[in-house]
């Protein structure tokens, strides 16, 4: 488990031009306005088009703040999405990552602020 | 940050963290418009004073989506030039790029490559602006050389053509009156008018006799009437005319120049007769192009009004009878009619520019 990075912040501020305190920001929004909620209660609802929109959303993001172990698990989600059959042990470790991924974001933020 | 003189990019996102970092990215080069959705965007384009050199558009948006966006854009004279670089991921690059994108950006942002397609493509639109600006200017100087060289060539006839005096002038008058009158009284030829750019109809009036810089001096300038054999070459300047314009229209580069084609029609049928007994075509009726049928009357007014050296001056009275006599043989009935309702003003003109 050493090997997973959940925020690779260097990579992550480079994006913003090295603005250290846009970037905190940016997790901050990251941090308060995410949900991945939404993805399970339309897979619940059989909705696999609105799930897909969603995680498309969340995989964007991501992406651009450099939350690199979520962004991993959010593409295997989509794929399955896409495929229409949906591991429910994949659905979980979006969700756990997911959590751990909001603690690491303090972390961060408390270093760039 | 960018002053306020640096061209404008509008980003349009659904996610808030996404424009910022887009806008971050480049906010030193451009002034920064944003959009959370593809309606928003629309409003920010209906009001903005000067568009965006170029739009950053997201695909998945709520209210409108990207697709939508473009599909609108599409639709307005405007919107449909402003290049738009989709923000895509990696797997719909291809769809984006054949719904009409310039290009596009993928997540997760690199910033070199961000402001380097938006150089681009800033740069190719103010390319492509400079040609378009530079297209409409050169056209409007063609466009007034040609109509100052075709001034000049009908000055060079005028002057060689001795004994006309004003009569290219008064011509153009004629011809004027006669449009006017047919346009403001609706009559059948108003449509047509109104549709063939009667102003250019009036320009190229001055053309009508170009092909007399063909015609021998001795018999263009002979003081007396014309022998049946001088007659002969004196009605070949509708085909030199003819010659000397589609020469031009050769060489001009808009080929369809509605000018030309006025000036061509005027100096090749202004001699024909309405009863086909004309020359050189003994064209009948409408064959005889709209233009020319009004030349042949304005002409024909003028020679009969002035004196010449082979004939006196008909008087007024008698230049309005010979028409009325001409009128389905000689002359289009419709303009003959046209001219006897408005002799007046056809005097008028005859004795302002003697």
């Amino acid at each position: 488990m050493g090997d997973i990075v959940y925020i690779d912040q260097e990579d992550g501020k480079k994006r913003v031009m090295n603005n250290a305190k846009l970037y905190a920001r940016l997790l901050g929004k990251f941090r308060d306005e995410t949900k991945i909620d939404p993805i399970f209660a339309a897979l619940d609802a059989g909705n696999y088009e609105e799930a897909q929109v969603f995680t498309h959303t969340v995989k964007g993001v991501t992406a651009n703040l450099s939350i690199k172990e979520l962004n991993l698990r959010i593409q295997e989600l989509e794929a399955q999405i896409k495929a229409r059959s949906v591991d429910p042990q994949t659905s979980e470790a979006v969700k756990s990552c997911f959590t751990e991924t909001l603690a690491r974001i303090d972390e961060v933020i408390a270093e760039n602020v | 940050m960018s002053d306020r003189n640096s061209p404008s990019v509008l980003v349009v996102d659904d996610v808030e963290m996404n424009r910022l970092i887009l806008e971050e990215i480049l906010k030193d080069d451009y002034s920064i418009l944003t959009a959370e959705n593809g309606k928003k965007a629309l409003e920010v384009l209906r009001a903005a004073t000067i568009l965006p050199k170029i739009i950053l558009l997201d695909v998945f948006m709520p209210e409108m989506n990207g697709y939508e966006l473009l599909e609108v854009m599409k639709g307005d004279n405007l919107f449909k030039r402003i290049p738009v670089i989709f923000i895509t991921t990696s797997d719909s690059e291809s769809e984006a790029l054949s719904a009409g994108a310039v290009d596009f950006i993928s997540k997760p942002f690199l910033p070199e490559i961000v402001k380097l397609r938006v150089k681009n493509q800033v740069e190719l639109k103010n390319y492509s602006d400079n040609l378009e600006r530079m297209v409409a200017e050169k056209t409007a100087e063609a466009t007034s050389t040609l109509d100052n060289t075709l001034q000049a060539i009908a000055n060079i006839i005028e002057y060689r053509n001795l004994e006309s005096g004003s009569h290219v002038k008064r011509t153009q008058f004629f011809c004027k009156a006669l449009v006017d009158f047919l346009i403001e009284s609706n009559s059948v030829y108003a449509a047509e008018l109104r549709a063939s750019e009667p102003d250019i109809i009036i320009k190229a009036m001055a053309l009508h006799d170009v092909g007399k810089i063909g015609i021998p001096d001795k018999i263009l300038l002979k003081p007396g009437r014309l022998d049946p054999g001088e007659y002969e070459v004196m009605k070949t300047h509708t085909i030199v005319g003819k010659n000397i314009i589609e020469e031009m229209m050769r060489a001009v580069i808009d080929k369809d120049s509605t000018y030309l084609r006025h000036c061509l029609d005027i100096a090749y049928c202004h001699h024909e007769r309405y009863d086909g007994k004309g020359y050189p075509q003994s064209l009948a009726g409408d064959k005889i192009p709209l233009a020319a049928r009004l030349a042949s009357l304005a002409d024909v007014y003028d020679a009969l009004v002035c004196a010449r050296v082979y004939k006196a001056a008909f008087s007024y009275e008698e230049t309005i009878k010979i028409i009325t006599e001409g009128k389905g043989t000689q002359f289009d009935p419709v303009l003959a009619d046209a001219v006897v309702i408005i002799q007046e003003r056809f005097k008028e003109i005859s004795q302002q520019y003697k």
